[in-house]
């Protein structure tokens, strides 16, 4: 993807000394960066522990920074900082120097307006930043706020609503949109003003693998092309990694790393100490290379060179197999649907599905986004009834009256939300553990949320990292045992550490007899656990085939809105020789 | 399944879709003080004639009358507490002769006839105002009212913003509501939309992640700039054909009328005595 990318790229960087990555904080600061941070502590009360502790970061015009670090390391909180919404809108004390364009803000009053004509943001939650009601108006607003001339708020409207692929949604009442395509308007909106410094939160983890590999060098694209500094926040960078020029690592507030990616990434041990995700490839080359490799690669084609230019012969080791979950024994049907149609008033969601889920399978759930993924689940579960056709679980069909199902499935279900919050009833985390186990001793709680990295039992639920509510939800869920698992998006915006936990729960779960139906964008997920995958394309199942089938034929996974999984492109590569 | 909302803008091209906001609202300023200030016994035939211009909203019938189920619990000690409360003061009010029976489950129930149609009457009313304010909602893209307001009537923006805000956050909460509400089903909780328990899951957890979500709303209006330029330019112009201007002209000419008759029938200036 990058190809397209390397002349820009390279006009980027020959633009000023600060837009080197191999420059020092103090280079940038002397050649006037962009934004610039100098010994910057931040809590958010006087006394309190701070957040971010003695950051000295700079950015300049042209510069692509990917910002990395633990779940509650403190990523979100330093974007808010370059942003200006901290500590003009979201209160707390900042010390030492922001610099805005060479101008300390702290000195001069700076207002939010200085920071909002030069700063875009997009954050974490996209579907909290909707302000307007239709997809155009929202990439409008900005442009409207700056008082544009007419002309160019329409034109740069319409440019963003065709580059970002949105352009037959332009009167699309947002409420109606999937939380993928949320994400695309929220960075539309962002790419539409043409900031000097564009911040992304999490950009692409609510987005469809296919929506990644398009949005992405788009977003790279036009910050190179209007010489803006891009600063973004991902866990799983690994198909994009050759965009970026620089990284920076915080973890506990503090800045631990910060230079020329290819330097920082070559520290693999820190960024499992870290329990960051690690690209495969990059992995697979520091178990090849050892303490060879002294710049890190950012594809596996880089990767395959590297190892072979030193003279090492490819190979694959232990821990670069596939250990797939035992296939499932035949034990009946668990789901069964039948011409099942669902509609919201005149939209029609869901189109004659017919399928049905055997026990013990792992079914994937995937497509593009807004294909009706989350609706089929939600349906599934009971909590939406069809329009038309029949639900039958553990051999029982599910009744309606007045759009309400009657009485409870046969089976018991199990369902964790895509945003987690929704599914929260308790006003304590233990409390929300104990929903569906009330015999959950105190010890065993605290060993439970000591696994998840979550240590104040008594706190409330909402008040969690967006990470930390996600694996409570899940864990929760597990709890339950129940025999029928529906999961949408588990391990979104989880670090590699707690993505395997949740994996190792759902194997562990598998091996007990639950039936798992998971939606997920997460293709190595899918690859490692799914027993089966059924695509969905405009509410109607395009594809439904076992593991073997979806992954050992010439399947045009690109088409179907997905992408490649890194450790198929890994065995394929070793099998090519 | 935001155009489906009790009363949330349905995206439509009907007649009344048609017609600028300006219109809309000067004709529902007209119809709500005339409800308010003309013989009541006007109200009935106000009610007939919303029901004759409703289709002509596009909205389908059923969700036409899906607010008359939550109006009618409304509308009921309206209508029945004037017939019992004026047969007990029929005395006071020189109702002597105006008391009829109505046999119930065994028991003779004496009430005052008139009671009866005065109830009825203000229960009209309450529909008028109601229907009226829900078909200019349902047709008025709040986005278009925004902009007419601070467009042709040079109102600042920032609050006719506000007024949008206050206009879209009506689904933003009825979809939150709807999300827990399937929650709350999975998890196989069992509760009563208007008990203690049922505010405590359903209604407090919905307002406190909507007042979240002003909050972060707000966040994202600072943050792409809502407010740094003294005046706003809109992306696209109100602009309205000949002869939806002099629609407008005759419905102001209307309005002007009827709340001139209003006033005439005294009743404001009784209002204002009492």
């Amino acid at each position: 993807m990058s190809d397209v990318l390397m002349c820009n790229a390279s006009t980027c960087d020959a633009e000023n000394l600060a837009a080197r990555p191999s420059a020092t904080a103090a280079e940038r600061m002397a050649a006037r960066p962009l934004l610039a941070l100098g010994g910057v502590d931040f809590a958010f009360e006087e006394g309190h522990r701070k957040i971010l502790r003695d950051v000295d970061l700079a950015f300049a015009a042209g510069e692509r920074v990917l910002l990395l670090g633990p779940s509650g390391g403190g990523k979100s909180t330093l974007l808010m900082l370059l942003a200006g919404l901290i500590p003009r809108i979201v209160g707390g004390v900042v010390t030492g120097a922001v610099r805005l364009g060479g101008i300390d803000t702290h000195r001069v009053e700076t207002s939010l307006t200085a920071f909002s004509t030069k700063v875009a943001i997009v954050m974490q939650d996209p579907e909290s930043q909707i302000t307007c009601l239709t997809v155009a108006d929202e990439i409008a607003f900005a442009l409207e706020n700056f008082g544009l001339p007419q002309k160019d708020i329409i034109a740069r409207t319409e440019e963003a609503l065709t580059r970002c692929g949105m352009a037959g949604m332009r009167d699309t009442l947002v409420y109606t949109l999937s939380g993928g395509q949320k994400q695309r308007l929220a960075i539309a909106c962002a790419l539409a003003r043409r900031p000097e410094i564009l911040i992304l939160d999490e950009p692409l983890s609510n987005l469809d693998p296919a929506g990644c590999a398009e949005v992405m060098p788009l977003i790279v694209e036009t910050a190179c092309r209007e010489g803006s500094a891009l600063v973004m926040t991902a866990h799983d960078f690994a198909a994009f990694a050759d965009l970026f020029t620089r990284v920076v690592i915080i973890a506990e507030g503090c800045i631990l790393r910060d230079g020329p990616i290819r330097d920082v990434l070559c520290d693999v041990a820190l960024l499992r100490e870290l329990g960051l995700e690690v690209p495969l490839y990059l992995q697979w080359a520091a178990a090849m290379l050892g303490p060879a490799m002294v710049s890190a690669p950012l594809s596996l084609p880089e990767a395959l060179a590297m190892v072979t230019n030193a003279g090492i012969r490819p190979a694959l080791p232990d821990a670069f197999r596939l250990a797939r979950p035992d296939p499932p024994a035949a034990a009946g049907v668990l789901v069964d649907v039948r011409a099942l149609e669902v509609a919201f008033g005149r939209h029609t969601v869901l189109r004659g599905l017919d399928f049905s889920i055997d026990r013990h399978d792992i079914l994937a759930l995937v497509g593009f986004n807004g294909s009706g993924k989350s609706t089929l689940a939600l349906t599934l579960a009971g909590a939406i009834a069809p329009r038309s056709g029949r639900i039958t679980v553990a051999g029982t069909p599910y009744r309606y009256r007045r759009g309400r199902q009657i009485g409870r499935s046969a089976a018991p279900i199990g369902y964790v939300f895509q945003y987690p919050e929704h599914q929260f009833l308790h006003e304590t985390i233990v409390a929300e553990l104990r929903h569906g186990r009330p015999d959950l001793g105190d010890e065993e709680a605290g060993r439970i949320l000591g696994a998840i990295g979550i240590g104040d039992p008594a706190g409330h639920p909402y008040e969690l990292s967006g990470g930390e509510k996600r694996r409570l939800g899940v864990r929760a869920t597990m709890l339950l045992a129940p025999e029928l698992l529906i999961l949408d998006e588990p391990t979104y915006g989880q670090d590699e550490k707690n993505r395997s936990l949740i994996e190792g729960d759902l194997l562990s779960l598998h091996r007990a007899g639950t039936t798992i139906v998971v939606i997920t964008h997460d293709m190595d997920l899918i690859y490692r656990l799914a027993t089966r995958v059924m695509v969905l394309r405009r509410g109607e199942i395009t594809m439904d085939s076992s593991h073997a089938e979806f992954f050992g034929g010439d399947v045009d996974l690109a088409a179907l809105g997905l992408a490649e999984p890194p450790l198929r492109t890994l065995h394929r590569a070793m099998a090519a020789g | 399944m935001a155009r489906d909302l009790v009363l949330g803008y349905h995206d439509g091209d009907s007649p009344l879709h048609r017609i600028d906001p300006l219109t809309k609202l000067i004709a529902l300023i007209g119809v709500i003080i005339f409800a308010v200030g003309a013989p009541i016994d006007y109200n009935g035939w106000m009610l007939l004639g919303l029901f004759a211009i409703a289709p002509a909203s596009g909205v389908d019938l059923k969700t036409f009358l899906r607010p008359w189920s939550a109006l009618i619990p409304l509308w009921v000690p309206f209508i029945l507490l004037p017939p019992v409360l004026f047969h007990l003061q029929r005395g006071f009010l020189g109702l002597a002769n105006d008391t009829a029976h109505l046999v119930l489950f065994g028991h003779d129930i004496a009430y005052s006839r008139y009671g009866l149609t005065y109830g009825l009457k203000i229960a009209a009313r309450g529909s008028v105002i109601g229907i009226a304010s829900l078909l200019v909602l349902w047709t008025t893209h709040p986005r278009d009212l925004v902009q007419a307001l601070v467009q042709e009537l040079r109102a600042p923006y920032k609050y006719a913003w506000a007024v949008f805000l206050a206009l879209i956050y009506v689904p933003i909460v009825q979809h939150e509501t709807q999300i827990r509400g399937y929650a709350l089903h999975i998890r196989g909780v069992q509760y009563r939309r208007l008990s203690l328990r049922g505010l405590r899951l359903l209604a407090i957890p919905v307002i406190f992640r909507s007042l979240r979500r002003g909050f972060a709303t707000a966040l994202s209006m600072e943050a792409r700039g809502f407010g740094v330029a003294p005046t706003r330019v809109f992306r696209n112009d109100l602009r309205y054909p000949k002869p939806l201007r002099i629609l407008r002209a005759a419905v102001v000419i209307a309005a002007a009328i009827l709340i001139g008759l209003a006033i005439r029938s005294g009743r404001f200036a009784v209002m204002a005595h009492s």
